[in-house]
């Protein structure tokens, strides 16, 4: 029986399953295993971004382009930001889910798929954006632009990855 | 029930026990915190990355430890924990600068080992001890963050304050992040931050020296000229002091002597004026005198001529009275003399008594000629003496 799997989530869960391996829907018995698989990979994304930026910063520094080298610094430390957000965010318990106050409804559930969906949608999108960065650099063309882009992209996933913990509360 | 506590101390980063060597009599539990991080190798496969979890009854117990002396489970499981939390690591920083000064300090690097990237610590524990801790880790890329980042990164900077430059700080973390990336990424260790803290360096404390030196100078220089500043002002209030002084006093003597003089002008103008006045005064009181003398001796004058008149008229009638008076005792004794002759009755005694009577009859008519003078009546002005009735004196005028 899966409770957090319905039908108007459906599109979400099937999107979210094609991103992320053993994406369980917060089914019963998968809860703490999906919600584990959702931080994973987007511990794992911005592992991808910051590798992409690490390397266009290299690069920078070594060719002299101090101004490009502090740009990628910058969006290092807001990956690494991002990763401390994840790695210390809330598991929850497996009975009831997340809060020992509060039990995650059905409706709740439908909703933390849909963020999540968005999540891991900004977080593609920034790392296709380090990636095109990477290409940028080397193509020679608008780094700086790309690198802020890319920064941008890993602020709104921390932000956005930041309202998990209300939709769960049931704040937001 | 028992928990295993892998790490007894801040400064262990990671430690890889075989669970074998955990002998209890009852099975203990493993704890793993969000920042800690357990790789389970079991047979030399990497079976398990685990966090954030409890591992129930995993580690020691009697009979675990019978069935391993059984030969069953694995032969080989180890654990590898590690700490998945930033650690700070303080590298010691020398180097010189281009223009040859010596700099020393400290490279602070923040670390950081990713859930991830626990298993790669199996490359440093091959080489190493079971335990890592920050030492560990600064001895093994202290010679190389030196070598490719430190030194060469210092011989760039023009003198010290450039090593002390916002540009040095992010020059300097770059370089780490892009030269010691491969070998942080081969023992999966990332780079959060890196910072360096320099010393104070040789030159730097020579010029202090100097500095410091130099204010000494200076201040005792400040200190003579404003001693000897003190003493020319001094000396320049002393003079102008005694300069005022001597005026002063000049004044002063010019002041008292003006004011005596002038005292004793005044005393001149007062005695002059006093004089001047009792001159006056004396001038007046002669006028006065001799006015008063005229005029009391016109009305002594006037008084005696009075008087004188007086008498006269006193003295002519009392001579006509006495006159007048014998006549009528010449023609009296001629009639009794007539009739003593004619009765015969004259004789010498009668004769006698008549002359006698006559004598005395004169004497008694005899006018006295001059006043009495009352003796103790005298002019108190003059000494002059007063006849009886009067009030004025008759030599001086003085009313009396």
């Amino acid at each position: 029986m899966t409770i957090g799997n319905p039908t108007d989530a459906f599109t979400y869960v099937r999107a979210l399953q094609m991103l992320v391996g053993g994406y369980g829907a917060y089914q019963r018995d998968k809860r703490r295993e999906t919600d584990v698989a959702v931080k994973e990979e987007i511990l794992r994304g911005a592992d991808r971004v910051r590798t992409h930026v690490e390397n266009v910063h290299d690069d920078a520094y070594r060719d002299g382009d101090i101004k490009i080298a502090k740009a990628c610094q910058s969006t290092i430390e807001e990956i690494d930001a991002l990763r401390n957000d994840v790695n210390l965010g809330e598991t929850g318990g497996e009975h009831p889910f997340f809060s020992k106050q509060i039990g995650a409804s059905k409706k709740i559930l439908n909703k933390l798929i849909k963020h999540d969906h968005e999540t891991m949608t900004l977080l593609v999108k920034a790392v296709n954006r380090s990636n095109d960065l990477e290409k940028v650099a080397a193509e020679e063309g608008d780094v700086m632009k790309a690198v802020r882009e890319t920064r941008q992209l890993v602020s709104s996933v921390r932000g956005h990855f930041s309202e998990r913990r209300a939709v769960l509360k049931k704040i937001i | 029930m028992a928990t295993h506590r892998w790490r007894d101390s801040p400064e262990v980063i990671a430690r890889m026990i075989d669970s074998g060597s955990i002998k209890s009599w009852s099975a203990k539990n493993i704890v793993l915190k969000p920042n800690e991080t357990c790789v389970i190798m079991a047979d030399g496969k990497i079976q398990d990355i685990l966090s954030e979890t409890v591992l129930k009854n995993y580690v020691g117990g009697f009979t675990r430890w019978l069935g391993s002396k059984m030969g069953m489970g694995s032969r080989d499981h180890k654990m590898i924990f590690a700490m998945t939390g930033p650690f700070d690591l303080l590298f010691k920083m020398e180097g010189k600068t281009a223009d040859g000064g010596r700099v020393n300090g400290m490279l602070n690097m923040r670390l950081q080992i990713q859930r991830d990237d626990v298993p790669k610590l199996v490359n440093i524990f091959a080489n190493s001890g079971r335990e890592l801790n920050r030492g560990f880790f600064v001895k093994m890329y202290e010679t190389e963050i030196m070598s490719r980042v430190v030194i060469p990164l210092l011989a760039k900077q023009a003198d010290i304050n450039a090593v002390r430059s916002p540009d040095f700080a992010d020059m300097i973390e770059m370089a780490v992040r892009a030269e010691m990336r491969g070998s942080f990424d081969q023992y999966g260790v990332t780079m959060l931050r890196a910072f360096a803290v320099v010393n104070e360096t040789d030159l730097e404390k020579l010029q202090v020296f100097k500095q410091q030196t130099k204010v000494l100078t200076d201040k005792s220089d400040l200190i003579n000229e404003t001693a000897l500043a003190a003493i020319d002002r001094q000396q320049s209030l002393t003079l102008a002091r005694i300069e005022a002084e001597k005026d002063v006093a000049k004044a002063k003597a010019r002041g008292e002597v003006e004011v005596a003089l002038e005292s004793e002008l005044l005393e001149l103008r007062k005695q002059e004026a006093e004089w001047a006045v009792e001159r006056d005064d004396m001038a007046a009181r002669q006028d006065i005198q001799l006015d008063g003398k005229q005029r009391k001796m016109d009305i002594a004058m006037g008084a005696f001529e009075q008087v004188q008149a007086a008498k006269r008229a006193r003295m002519e009638q009392q001579s006509d009275a006495n006159l007048s008076r014998q006549q009528h005792t010449d023609d009296m004794q001629r009639e009794m003399m007539k009739m003593a002759a004619d009765s015969g009755a004259l004789t010498p005694e009668v004769m006698q008594t008549f002359l006698e009577q006559q004598s005395a009859q004169k004497s008694h008519d005899q006018p006295i000629t001059k006043a009495p003078v009352n003796a103790g009546n005298v002019c108190a002005s003059c000494g002059g003496g007063i006849q009886m009735g009067w009030n004025i004196c008759p030599n001086c005028g003085t009313e009396q």
